[in-house]
């Protein structure tokens, strides 16, 4: 994999943010974020309301109204902020969207087919078929238990909450992405959606890929076990650690572990 | 020459066609010298408040010569694919094409010369010389005193036409040509019928056209319109659509407006039964300098009746939008249901938009709306498709076909869907979203 090699550590850093600062209409919302995240690692980075979670994975995506006032994002060796949002895409940089946008008169599977192929050009792979495409997307949507007619509904258009959210899922499961950050995919699930959807993070689990859970609550990382766990608090990592710190968080409250964390 | 000589030494070449003793030529006589009068409407007229119509005074267009006529072939390229269970009729600058059209065998229609139409329906001519009674302004005159030719289409009750009727009229590469059709329907108790009124030009040259339709829906009706303009970029038409409701009748009529240089677009319909129900929707795509202007009343002069406007507009480049949409409601028309929507997206700068939504209510109790929105393309859905892996133009005309869908959506006929679709991406740069949807 292209990428840089941590000699000591033996891996491959997938994405390196350094003291990433940003603003939004004057606003400062992150303010020094540092996070190595290599291949084949699953990291959670949970934090209150406001705390910067959804502008950092929005930075990550590429999407424009952030200033970047500082710092570098580094994606297997390159600057991310030269990249437009559809090149970090094609590159294997996939965002699942906490809001996923409705677009009637758009068919879901067109667009999902146009993007897979914007991708596969991209890696100098031929096209896929309508027909070779079906049969994947089909067989995507069944683990997803997804109702055939997904098929010919338009993106998201009159999709509920747990449909568009699993739709995100689907699209993530056909992109085969490099890097998938998901932003709150967990938020407004019932368990069931929730096992499914975790399911389809878990099956995209690889030691070539890595995904980042932005998540308000510690429930989806009972069926996504991450490797990782970040607390983001006032745009900062205020504490790392390994999964079991999403418990002491849920003991202890974000409050809690920032005070901990001052300590 | 002067204009006004030129314009009565057209009417006077047309005029020795004719039997000069008719009523309808007495008729035609009065509407020419009400024309001549008038001319045609300037900007100072409330209702051409946002037309100008100074270009097509100056030109003088003339009627078309047998001559002039294109050759088969460059026709062919013109005509649009054929509807799967259609009756094509098509004129060639304002005439009747026998061998362009379909074998037609249907007595309740009559295609080409008035003349002969009405010795066929010979009921109908009188209730055609009340209509060309009462002009709204010159316009109506000046397409009384040229039109010769037209579509008759009169559906006796309870029969339901088994195909759909497309009109196809085709407008030749002759300079300063134009062409004026007169258009009459009529469906009675508990008829039904689909109609296709579709204008296609060449884009070489400037031409000029107008088209009157009247049509009356008996109560239990039920009419499907589609009004479809594919004008040359040279173009200059006038289109004006009177619309009359019995009891209990239903019309969907859709108005799309794909090209043309200056296009005027009227609507003027009128509730005058209970129960009735209008749905009028419209799509504009405008680019270069074109100029597109829909004018609609909509008038509930009794209880019980819906109405919905739905008017969408795509402008690039420098082109212009106008829409007026005007619902009036009677003192007596209580319990009216009333919508008129009007949104537009503005893909540049220099694009012009002048929409005028407007109620006229005079009953009290009443539900009526109506609203305009003008709007650029959606960040986040830009970015959506984006991050995707779509580059920036791909998703631009994603968002751009997804605003216009809506309207296309809209209608209930999926053959007729399909082929408006089918038209709607030739607009948008090759991408072929419609087939992709089918083999999907």
């Amino acid at each position: 994999m292209k990428g840089l090699w941590d000699k000591t550590k033996k891996v491959c850093i997938m994405l390196s943010i350094k003291n990433l600062h940003a603003k939004v209409e004057d606003k400062a919302i992150l303010k020094g974020i540092n996070l190595q995240i290599n291949a084949g690692e699953v990291h959670a980075i949970m934090g209150p309301n406001g705390s910067g979670k959804s502008t950092l994975s929005n930075i990550l995506a590429g999407r424009s109204g952030y200033e970047i006032t500082d710092g570098t994002l580094t994606y297997l060796g390159e600057n991310l902020f030269e990249m437009e949002p559809d090149e970090r895409a094609r590159r294997g940089i996939f965002l699942a969207f906490q809001y996923p946008i409705e677009i009637p008169g758009v068919n879901n599977m067109y667009m999902l087919k146009a993007a897979v192929n914007a991708k596969r050009k991209h890696e100098g792979l031929p096209e896929v078929d309508a027909l070779d495409f079906l049969t994947i997307a089909k067989k995507r949507m069944r683990e997803l238990k997804m109702d055939e007619s997904f098929l010919s509904r338009d993106v998201n258009s009159g999709f509920s909450g747990g449909e568009k959210k699993r739709n995100e899922i689907l699209q993530m499961l056909l992109l085969e992405p490099t890097l998938a950050i998901l932003d709150e995919t967990d938020s407004g699930l019932d368990i069931d959606a929730l096992k499914i959807v975790a399911d389809g993070i878990n099956a995209l689990r690889s030691p070539e890929r890595a995904v980042v859970l932005v998540t308000h609550y510690q429930r989806l990382l009972d069926y996504v076990k991450p490797d990782f766990v970040h607390v983001l608090a006032d745009g900062k990592i205020v504490r790392s650690g390994q999964a079991d710190l999403a418990l002491t968080l849920e003991q202890l409250g974000y409050a809690g572990v920032e005070k901990e964390a001052a300590e | 020459m002067n204009m006004t000589e030129h314009w009565l030494q057209q009417f006077q070449s047309l005029d020795k066609k004719n039997n000069p003793h008719s009523a309808l030529d007495e008729l035609r006589h009065g509407a020419f010298l009400r024309w001549e009068k008038a001319g045609f409407p300037s900007t100072r007229h409330e209702r051409w408040k946002y037309t100008e119509l100074m270009g097509l005074a100056e030109t003088p267009f003339q009627l078309p010569t047998p001559s002039a006529v294109l050759s088969n072939t460059v026709l062919q390229t013109l005509l649009p694919a054929v509807i799967e269970n259609s009756l094509r009729a098509v004129f060639v600058d304002g005439e009747f094409s026998t061998a362009l059209s379909s074998k037609i065998s249907n007595n309740h229609l009559h295609f080409g010369s008035l003349h002969d139409g009405f010795k066929m329906f010979p009921q109908e001519f009188e209730s055609y010389l009340e209509s060309i009674k009462t002009p709204i302004d010159s316009i109506d005159d000046l397409n009384t005193s040229f039109s010769r030719n037209g579509a008759l289409i009169f559906v006796p009750p309870h029969v339901k036409l088994p195909q759909t009727i497309h009109l196809i009229y085709l407008y030749t590469r002759t300079p300063n040509q134009m062409a004026h059709m007169h258009n009459r329907v009529h469906l009675a108790e508990g008829a039904e019928a689909t109609i296709i009124e579709h204008h296609i030009g060449h884009d070489d040259n400037i031409y000029f056209s107008t088209t009157v339709n009247h049509i009356s829906l008996e109560q239990q009706a039920y009419l499907n319109y589609y009004r479809c303009q594919e004008q040359g970029i040279n173009a200059y038409h006038i289109n004006r659509l009177y619309l009359t409701q019995a009891r209990a009748s239903v019309t969907n009529l859709f108005c799309l407006d794909f090209k043309g240089h200056l296009v005027r677009n009227e609507i003027e319909q009128r509730f005058i039964g209970q129960d009735a129900e209008c749905h009028l929707h419209g799509f504009y795509l405008g680019k270069g300098r074109q100029h597109v202007d829909n004018y609609i009343t909509v008038d509930h002069q009794v209880p019980h009746c819906l109405s919905s406007q739905r008017f969408k507009s795509v402008l690039d480049d420098r082109s212009h939008s106008v829409f007026h949409g005007k619902v009036k409601v009677a003192k007596d028309a209580q319990k009216t249901d009333a919508t008129q929507h009007n949104a537009n997206l503005i893909l540049s700068t220099q694009a012009q938009i002048n929409t005028e939504p407007q109620l006229e209510i005079f009953a009290d109790d009443v539900k009526c709306a109506h609203g305009a929105a003008i709007g650029q393309l959606d960040e986040s859905a830009l970015f959506y498709l984006q991050s995707r892996g779509l580059d920036k133009e791909t998703a631009k005309q994603m968002l751009i076909y997804s605003f216009a869908a809506e309207i296309f959506l809209a209608i209930s006929e999926l053959e007729i869907r399909a082929f408006w679709q089918a038209h709607l991406n030739l607009y948008f740069s090759g991408i072929p979203l419609h087939e992709e949807l089918i083999t999907c």
